[in-house]
């Protein structure tokens, strides 16, 4: 009996610890399993035009309207994540990925290796990012992993310099210091204090950039530098709509929506995680 | 600290010669270049032919980056390509106004995003913490093409309060001097042309602010609640200092650092890259023409261009770094 | 009786407020501002550069050539020049030039300043000499002998070969005669200073952004009637849509052609139609598998429903295709609307002709911006129908001239403005000299020297009536080897203020608008 109010207590302390994290992530596994079994759920083909129902208001027939070429909006959103959810994903964790290696690098060996790599990051980093993102794109022509590889290489440094800053303050630790003067490696220092404590701001770090990555690739779409016209994307589709604001505001309305609940649902997750992970927060209960 | 600023001094031409370097490179590899983009106008191959040897585009590359290198360490950074015009003269029409929209749109997201940061900590109200945190998300989220129009939208189309585009009103006579606005027009007097000027600020200023609100909000409550869990906090509270206190002067304190940080970094990313604000706003600024320049492969566009931008950037960032002595006692004595 | 009187007198009101309402509308006034919404602005007026449509708006505003083109009807209109003669043999061109006439900033245009700003591409030794004017190209400069002021007021021409277009190129942008202080005072830079002697002149200039131009008074046919207009630059199509709502701006272009039916029934915009000056086409790389093969190319002409495309792709702004030479040119042929036609069963035929394997894989490449992406997925939705395995090739606007240029496209979709009413204009695409830079790759087509031979004789031939002759035989033989393939032509919605009257829609229509007799009602 006791035991099972326990139970009860411990699940509710729980959830009012998380509740907008678990919130979130069940929005964003509901929007996963959508765009992963689209073909199931869509009524219609993404790609198929009923030109007599050109920019058709929602309806019974068409739930979220069509769009300018007759294409049912619906079907295009349930469609539209694969690309812009995938690429963006990709970007970050792959720019996360670069830039923590040469965070750490910077962070733990310091000196010279240090100062050139940051040098380094401040040649990428004063290149304006949507620039950058621009050229990459108009070099390598459109196409989704193009605008992966754009919207990455523009992020490295920032991941750099995060995880740089997080390792310089790590290793200064009284723990990370009495490991070293035992003779402890640096990998095992690495993998064993640096590591653990990096993880809950880059957490946070990455999922707000992963609304910039979704931003950016929308961005990129209206400048006409994205996907392939015609591929249902979200990024793409806010970006062709927007001409249509005036005139059939449902065709940008309904992609811009899914985007901004997406962004939400996942940076509420990250924030759970991080209070989650972080031990300091933990032991305060905060 | 004055060798700590010699030290980065020295770095500068550094940078910059790697930034142009690159920028050079990048257009090379491009596919396309600045002939072949007004070539539907040009029939003839023997006059392309010619243009391309005035341009020097029918050189190697390596004798074309020589060419260009020299030319920059004089300070010379030619002609626009597709246009004509003395590059310095664009970076005088250009430069301005975005500088101008990175200041009015860094006051806005410093004020919103500090007060509902702190806001956010401060109130003990789970509902008005989760509303700033979602408004951030948001603000990070938004396609800035999509925040503007509706902007416009709503400011303009249906308030009719603010104009929909440009810098200045159709018909308003002003005097230009440093192509700075918020000089030329307060050194002349010229009130009514800057009243047009602001109202013509305000929207691109809000579109760029509220979406950079977002990181300073967020900045701002995850700096102040790590500061005012920490132990001599906790020690100053058990005494009895008064809350208000406890958020204005130390807490405050702390997370200013990292915004000037943020605020820095984001001046600079103004500057080049406010491309689809000022596209939709249609405002004459640095991110528009270096976008045209790009797209139309027009090379001393982009090359010049990029490299003022940079320049502001490496400033701006001693600065960021010389406010940080100045905020932060500690700093003051070490060199680093 | 009653009731035939009741008719009466019903017809009689009715004529009469009829005629009221035209009197009223036919009062042109003068004042007011008008202001111009271009997709972009350019950073110089030097007419030796392109600047996009921006550009050209403001030139063809505050410059007048020794000629202007007539786009309603053709030909040539009085410019600069109050008459001309042309000698039999077609080489030597007499100009009058009107007495009394000042440039902007006062000087007389005599005869020796137009001659002097006409040789300003061929005189290095002139301070306002910049190399790599190639805008000029366009002036034929090359195949001038000689340029001579007789006397204060007849200028000279003489010609090495005939040209037929000689006459009309003068209406060109590049044809606008600048005042030869402005070239003294300002050299290279007179592209920031511009001192023309068109109807309006400017004011201040913001490179990039806006030009505000104000009544030229001196204007020889007479001061237009706006005091002042105002050409601003908005790249985005939906502030321009904003902008023209918020009554900002008074007249565009660039507004998205899907707004048409609800700004129709606006209070404040009326929606103006502009003539078929622009041909929208896809160009095939001949020099390229598998478009080297003539069925190929006959496959896609069939298999596009044009139809669709227009109602579709450009919100029926187009009028059904013929051929590479437009509705009101010289020369025009109505057999080309027979053969680019819609017919899905003939490609398919075409391609079990072609001896191909199905499906055939083809890369369609287009620009980024306006209509060309939704009109490209819809070209690709026809091909596939009838065995093509499309690849869409979208591309931003230097890189897609680099591809072309490079001759690296397959089908390549563009269009081809009329800049002056002359079928040369259109025809020259075809040209064997720029045959390697072209999307169509010609100089690997059979005909491309018959082509070439009567694009020759089009410009050096005088006489119209031969010239037409001429062009017809040129459109049966492109129809015949279909380099190009025709989706339609152009008919673009011209947006304006309900004040704004008088609004010119021929010239307008391919680029070139013309504000002198444009008013505002208020």
């Amino acid at each position: 009996m006791q035991a099972e109010q326990n139970i009860e207590s411990r699940i509710g302390a729980y959830w009012r610890r998380y509740d907008i994290a678990l919130v979130g992530s069940a929005v964003f596994a509901f929007i996963l399993l959508i765009t992963i079994f689209a073909s199931a759920v869509a009524p219609y083909d993404p790609m198929a035009r009923n030109i007599k129902r050109l920019i058709a208001t929602p309806s019974a027939e068409y739930a979220f309207g069509t769009d300018q070429l007759g294409r049912d909006v619906l079907s295009r959103v349930i469609y539209g994540g694969r690309p812009i959810l995938g690429a963006s994903f990709t970007a970050v964790l792959s720019a996360l990925a670069v830039g923590a290696i040469i965070g750490v690098a910077g962070g733990y060996m310091g000196g010279r290796l240090d100062t050139a790599l940051m040098r380094l990051m401040d040649v990428m980093l004063s290149f304006p990012s949507i620039l950058l993102a621009i050229l990459i794109v108009a070099t390598l022509g459109v196409g989704l992993l193009n605008v992966t590889v754009a919207i990455g290489f523009a992020m490295v440094p920032v991941f750099a310099r995060l995880v740089r800053s997080i390792v310089i303050s790590l290793v200064l630790e009284e723990y990370v210091v009495a490991a070293r003067s035992l003779g402890a490696s640096d990998l095992h220092i690495i993998r064993k204090h640096i590591f653990p404590n990096m993880m809950p701001p880059i957490i946070v770090q990455a999922s707000a950039m992963l609304a910039v990555a979704i931003g950016t690739a929308s961005a990129l779409n209206f400048i006409g530098l994205g996907v392939e016209p015609g591929t249902p994307d979200w990024g793409m589709m806010v970006a062709e709509g927007q001409r249509l604001i005036f005139d059939a505001p449902h065709v940008p309305l309904f992609p811009g929506l899914i985007i901004t609940i997406t962004v939400l649902s996942v940076n509420y997750m990250g924030d759970g995680l991080r209070d989650h992970l972080d031990p300091k927060l933990r032991r305060q209960g905060m | 600290m004055i060798g700590y600023m010699l030290k980065r001094l020295i770095w500068l031409p550094i940078v910059l010669w790697a930034v142009s370097s690159l920028t050079f490179l990048a257009l090379r590899i491009v596919p396309g270049n600045p002939i072949q983009t007004v070539q539907n106008q040009v029939m003839d191959k023997s006059q392309l032919a010619q243009v391309e040897a005035v341009w020097g585009l029918d050189r190697p590359v390596t004798e074309q980056y020589l060419n260009f290198l020299s030319k920059l360490v004089r300070g010379d950074l030619g002609l626009t390509m597709s246009s004509g015009v003395p590059i310095r003269r664009m970076i005088f029409e250009r430069m301005p106004p975005t500088i101008e929209l990175a200041i009015v749109s860094l006051v806005i997201s410093t004020g919103i995003g500090v007060l509902s940061g702190v806001a956010s900590v401060a109130v003990r109200n789970r509902a008005l913490d989760y509303s700033v945190r979602t408004a951030s998300i948001l603000g990070l989220s938004l396609p800035l093409f999509w925040v503007g129009i509706m902007l416009i939208i709503l400011f303009s189309v249906h308030l009719r309060w603010t104009p929909t585009s440009g810098r200045i009103g159709v018909g308003v006579d002003y005097e230009v001097i440093t192509n700075f606005m918020f000089y030329d027009l307060i050194a002349t007097g010229n009130w009514e042309a800057f009243r047009s000027f602001l109202r013509h600020l305000v929207l691109p200023g809000v579109t760029i602010g509220l979406t950079s609100a977002g990181f300073v909000a967020r900045l701002t409550r995850s700096t102040m609640l790590e500061v005012m869990n920490s132990d001599y906090i906790r020690t100053a509270r058990a005494k009895g200092m008064y809350e208000r206190s406890v958020i204005w002067k130390h807490a405050m304190r702390n997370a200013m650092l990292p915004i000037i940080t943020l605020q820095g970094l984001q001046f600079g990313a103004i500057l080049g890259g406010a491309v689809i604000t000022e596209r939709v706003f249609s405002y004459p600024g640095m991110g528009t023409w270096l976008l045209d320049g790009i797209l139309e492969r027009d090379y001393s566009v982009v090359q010049g261009g990029i490299i003022f931008v940079a320049l502001a950037y490496v400033l701006m960032n001693m600065l960021v770094d010389m406010l940080y002595h100045v905020v932060d006692p500690r700093l003051r004595n070490s060199t680093t | 009786m009653t009731r035939s009187r009741i008719l009466c007198s019903v017809l009689l009101i009715l004529l009469l407020l009829l005629s009221l309402g035209t009197g009223a509308a036919q009062d042109a006034q003068y004042g007011g501002t008008l202001v111009f919404g271009a997709e972009s602005m350019g950073d110089s007026f030097d007419i030796g550069f392109w600047h996009g449509f921006g550009g050209v708006h403001v030139i063809d505003t505050i410059g007048e050539g020794l000629v202007r083109a007539d786009f309603e009807n053709g030909g040539a209109l009085p410019g600069l020049a109050e008459s001309w003669e042309i000698s039999d043999d077609g080489l030597v061109y007499t100009f009058n030039i009107r007495e009394g006439m000042v440039f902007h900033d006062g000087e007389p245009v005599t005869a020796d300043a137009i001659v002097r700003s006409m040789k300003r591409p061929i005189n290095p030794d002139d301070p306002s000499y910049i190399e790599g004017m190639y805008m000029y190209g366009n002036q034929g400069t090359s195949n001038w002998e000689s340029l001579e002021a007789v006397d204060d007021h007849t200028v000279v021409l003489t010609l090495i070969q005939p040209n037929a277009t000689q006459l009309l190129v003068f209406s060109r942008p590049d044809g606008v005669i600048i005042s030869p202080k402005a070239l003294d005072e300002y050299g290279a830079e007179v592209g920031l200073n511009m001192s023309a002697a068109g109807p309006f002149k400017i004011d201040r200039f913001v490179p990039g952004q806006e030009a505000v131009l104000v009544a030229n008074e001196d204007y020889w046919a007479g001061r237009p009637y706006v005091d002042r207009v105002v050409i601003r630059a908005f790249p985005d199509e939906a502030a321009i849509l904003a902008a023209l709502e918020a009554g900002e701006i008074d007249m565009t272009l660039y507004a998205p052609f899907t707004s048409v039916p609800r700004l129709q029934d606006s209070e404040t915009i009326r929606v103006e139609v502009g003539a078929p000056l622009v041909n929208l086409f896809a160009g095939a790389n001949v020099a390229m598998a598998p478009l080297d093969n003539l069925h190929v190319r006959q496959a896609i002409n069939n298999a596009l429903d044009r139809e669709v495309l227009i109602e579709a792709g450009l919100n029926g702004f187009a009028e059904m295709p013929a051929s590479l030479i437009g509705p009101l040119d010289l020369g025009f042929d109505e057999a080309g609307r027979d053969v680019s036609v819609y017919d899905p069963d003939s490609a398919r035929a075409h391609l079990e002709a072609s001896g191909l394997d199905l499906p055939i894989p083809l890369e369609v490449a287009f620009e980024n911006n306006r209509f060309w992406p939704q009109l490209a997925e819809l070209i690709a939705a026809d091909l596939e129908a009838v065995g093509f395995d499309v690849t869409l090739d979208r591309l931003d606007t230097g890189s897609f001239w680099g591809k072309v240029g490079d001759g690296a496209t397959q089908l390549s979709i563009n269009q081809r403005s009329t800049f002056v009413p002359d079928p040369h204009g259109k025809a020259i695409l075809m040209a064997r000299a720029g045959a390697e830079g072209s999307q169509t790759q010609h100089q690997a087509l059979g005909a491309a020297d018959e082509l070439d031979a009567l694009i020759t004789a089009g410009i050096s031939t005088a006489d119209s009536d031969e010239r037409a002759a001429i062009y017809q035989e040129f459109q049966a033989l492109m129809l015949e080897q279909m380099p190009y393939i025709y989706i339609g032509y152009l008919t673009p919605p011209i947006f304006v203020n309900k004040r704004v009257q008088n609004v010119e829609t021929f010239g307008t229509a391919g680029g070139r608008i013309n504000l002198r007799g444009v008013w505002l009602s208020e």
